[in-house]
């Protein structure tokens, strides 16, 4: 019937339109607004007692270092969050991690701010890091090329004994960086 | 009733050459009756049946067929013209190979509005229609479900040409009918082709090189070797 | 008129020549489809097998060899995770469950796996599907074990059964560990998953086994009963793999560093997901050399399907002529032949499809058993179905070049066709 045809096709624009929409409302952010203004290396290093380290004289080898790397990571995995980022529409570019995955379609993954680990730096902080959730599947493309993920940033608590959190992303639109 | 057929200055040549293939002043087939055409291959015979066919046109000159200006029609008008109005016969291979005996003569009206009108005008169904033509055609009622390979050559002909009359064309063109046949077989085949065609009220144009033919038909046409046409229009009867 | 049915007399007519292209146009169609459903089942085959789990830890070794043999049981393990250093790992804060997995054993060629009840309790398959029961419950004695829906199927097994693990991972063994006979205690539901073809042992009934072997043989003289093992210190001295559940997905990256560059053992941590990504882009390339192939081949159909209606012409100029006669059309010629190879393109795609149902029907089996992937009998994917509307459109209008030359031969022929 030629009502409901036209009804629906209005609606499906209206809905798509609404997404795009929702994507050009979202503000783009860059992996540094995901940090509060005060989380900087140097307050990174007044969390460590440094005192018991002798750093000039250790090498990469050494149990001491691993210990020191150790303890460094520990506080890097659970960086400090950003509260007045929750609920924001914003958009985001990154590098996908695929997680769930149903044949050739994501349902979840982490979006990190570069491609592939090198070995001789630290992994990213928790804060550097967004956990996405995708409304249906999404198509992957390879995972060296970066996205731009646009939705609702939520920060999520986690049951820790260090009581930190992390990003949550729930993605409305997924498209490529380039 | 409209003349079957009337030619005015009709000349055919092909497009690269310099000569006619085909020339006649002039020609009157009235409604019904028969002509004969007769001459030596590479006379324009098979020229002048494509022509009359509607399949070509002249390059001079009129063919009327039924009052039709039917030279003179577009290809699509010429073709709807041909299914609705006349019936073909070849010098053999007449028969779609792969449909029935009773099939193949009920394509005419399959074609043709007009004819499966006419042949439900007669019978009450195109098969009754197609199996009355095939009973006064004298082919027996075992071999209508047949494929064409079960029948002999006069049997192909004879359901060629009660083909031909299905739906009541007003003209029937024969192009060499009895060339193939044996002597026996050519009699029996004039006397029911030109029988129906009276009785049916079709005019009949049958072309052929045997001159002992001629003796079936109201007119004669004798196309010489240069092409010429001499109409000699002799009453046989 | 009906033409579709003149088509179709003309074509029975040649049946022969006819039911040749046409089974050149099925079987390159049904090549395109089965490449394609087997690359489909393959990643469906591999995602759906784990879901919900982090990371998966081993011994050192390649991601892509401890994703292979820790999930799908393809390829075997080169280096364990010593007991120790498992239980540093499940120590640390950020780690919410582990399932610890221990591998080498089988039983008449279905691998046996030696875990903890934590296995029934995170393991997740498909979209975060838990397992669950189909009769019985976990393993609580040292010789129980839980059997995988196929292993209970095939080898006819019921609760309270007994069975014996064999060493090593073929359907035969000379070394099997007879004296310790397991009892069935549980069969789980299907899964579609390669665990429907494994055993589940609790990780002392692996040691229990193992107790009176020396580095893979068991020692004459020196036996150990089923009893008396009971009374032994059953806990395990390493395991193969780990799967670990963290109670934050952000801390993830962080934990496998720390893993991948633990100095106690050498170990390796992956994320699957990402891991399997890996996989499907190593293999991309041979997917869509593969695919390509499949298209030219049906490419070389269609051209096939044309050059025969175009070669047949030439028999079928008295059949034009005597349709001219009739009254027929030149376009009714054109339309006659596109109906024709338009045919060929509808009953090759069906005849295509019904080959490709009963290819994959019959190796399914095999490659079940083989591969672990699960080959589906269903319809092309939408984007194939796509392309297979494309083609048969495709095919209809490929009868314009035999139209085409049929229509001029028909008008030049007129009625005095000689064949």
């Amino acid at each position: 019937m030629k009502t409901t045809f036209w009804m629906t096709v209005s609606a499906l624009l209206l809905a798509s339109l609404a997404l795009i929409a929702q994507a050009r409302d979202a503000t783009e952010i860059r992996w540094d607004d995901l940090m509060p203004a005060d989380f900087t290396y140097k307050s990174l290093r007044e969390q460590i007692d440094f005192s018991q380290y002798d750093l000039s004289s250790l090498s990469d080898d050494d149990p001491e270092a691993q210990r020191l790397y150790t303890d460094m990571t520990q506080i890097l995995a659970n960086a400090p969050v950003v509260d007045a980022l929750a609920g924001a529409n914003i958009k985001l570019a990154g590098f996908v991690v695929p997680l769930e995955m149903d044949g050739d379609a994501v349902y979840s993954f982490l979006l990190v701010p570069y491609y592939g680990a090198c070995i001789h730096t630290p992994p990213p902080p928790s804060n550097q890091i967004v956990f996405v959730q995708t409304q249906g599947g999404y198509q992957m493309g390879p995972m060296d090329e970066p996205v731009y993920v646009s939705g609702t940033l939520m920060v999520e608590a986690q049951q820790s004994e260090l009581g930190s959190s992390g990003y949550t992303l729930y993605a409305g639109h997924i498209e490529p960086y380039l | 009733m409209a003349d079957a057929l009337s030619i005015e200055s009709l000349a055919f040549r092909w497009p690269k050459q310099q000569h006619n293939t085909l020339s006649i002043d002039s020609l009157l087939l009235p409604a019904g009756s028969s002509l004969f055409v007769r001459g030596p291959s590479g006379s324009g015979k098979s020229t002048l049946l494509n022509l009359l066919a509607g399949v070509l046109v002249p390059t001079e000159g009129l063919i009327r067929v039924l009052d039709q200006p039917l030279s003179q029609q577009s290809g699509k008008a010429r073709d709807r013209f041909r299914a609705d109005h006349i019936g073909y016969i070849f010098q053999q291979f007449n028969l779609l190979p792969y449909l029935s005996v009773i099939d193949n003569v009920m394509l005419p009206c399959r074609l043709s509005r007009r004819r499966l009108e006419k042949a439900l005008s007669e019978a009450e169904s195109l098969t009754a229609a197609a199996a009355d033509r095939l009973s006064r055609l004298n082919i027996p009622e075992s071999l209508w479900q047949q494929r064409v390979s079960a029948l002999s050559v006069g049997q192909q002909q004879r359901v060629a040409a009660a083909r031909g009359l299905m739906g009541l064309p007003e003209l029937v063109i024969a192009d060499e009918p009895t060339s193939a046949l044996d002597q026996d077989n050519v009699d029996n085949f004039m006397d029911v082709l030109t029988g129906q065609c009276q009785a049916l009220g079709s005019a009949l144009v049958f072309v052929s090189h045997d001159r002992h033919l001629a003796r079936w038909f109201d007119q004669e046409l004798v196309l010489d070797s240069e092409a010429q046409a001499q109409n000699k229009s002799e009453s046989v009867s | 008129m009906n033409w579709i049915r003149l088509a179709l007399a003309s074509l029975w007519n040649r049946r022969i020549t006819a039911l040749l292209t046409l089974g050149m146009v099925a079987l390159s169609l049904s090549l395109l489809l089965t490449v394609d459903r087997v690359r489909e089942d393959t990643r469906a085959s591999f995602s759906n097998t784990l879901s919900g789990t982090d990371l998966i830890v081993g011994g050192r070794t390649g991601s892509l060899n401890l994703l292979l043999y820790s999930v799908f049981r393809i390829g075997n393990a080169t280096n364990n995770i010593s007991w120790e250093s498992y239980a540093d790992l499940r120590r640390n804060s950020a780690v919410a469950w582990t399932v610890p997995l221990s591998l080498g054993d089988s039983h008449r060629g279905y691998r046996v796996i030696g875990t903890t009840t934590d296995y029934f309790d995170h393991y997740q398959y498909g979209r975060n599907q838990p397992l669950s029961f189909h009769s019985g419950v976990p393993f609580d004695d040292v010789y129980d074990v839980v059997l995988g829906s196929e292993v209970a199927q095939a080898l006819d097994y019921e609760l309270g059964d007994a069975l014996v693990v064999a060493h090593g991972l073929g359907t035969t063994s000379f070394e099997n560990h007879d004296d310790k006979p397991f009892t069935v205690v549980g069969i789980l539901n299907p899964t579609g998953t390669p665990l429907d073809r494994s055993l589940h042992v609790p990780l002392e009934g692996i040691t229990a086994m193992h107790v009176d072997w020396q580095r893979g043989v068991k020692l004459p003289g020196y036996s150990v009963s089923a009893e008396e093992a009971r009374t032994m210190d059953l806990s395990p001295d390493s395991v193969t793999a780990v799967l670990v559940g963290m109670k934050s997905r952000v801390q993830t990256f962080a934990f496998q560093r720390l893993i991948n560059q633990y100095r106690a053992e050498p170990l390796s941590a992956i994320i699957p997901g990402a891991t399997l990504q890996e996989l499907w882009q190593l293999i991309g390339i041979a997917e869509n050399a593969l695919i390509a192939v499949s298209f030219m081949v049906v490419v070389t159909g269609l051209l096939g399907m044309v050059t025969v209606i175009l070669a047949g012409l030439n028999e079928r100029r008295r059949e034009i002529a005597i349709l001219r006669a009739l009254g027929a059309r030149p376009g009714h010629i054109l339309g006659l032949l596109m109906l024709e190879s338009g045919f060929y393109g509808l009953a090759g795609l069906v005849a295509g499809l019904l080959l490709h149902w009963s290819l994959i029907a019959l190796a399914s089996p095999w490659v079940q058993a083989g591969y672990g992937i699960e080959l589906s009998l269903t319809l092309p994917s939408p984007t194939l179905l796509v392309v297979l509307s494309g083609f048969v459109v495709l095919a209809f209008l490929a009868g314009l070049l035999p139209g085409w030359k049929a229509y001029r031969q028909s008008l030049s022929d007129g009625l005095t066709a000689t064949t």
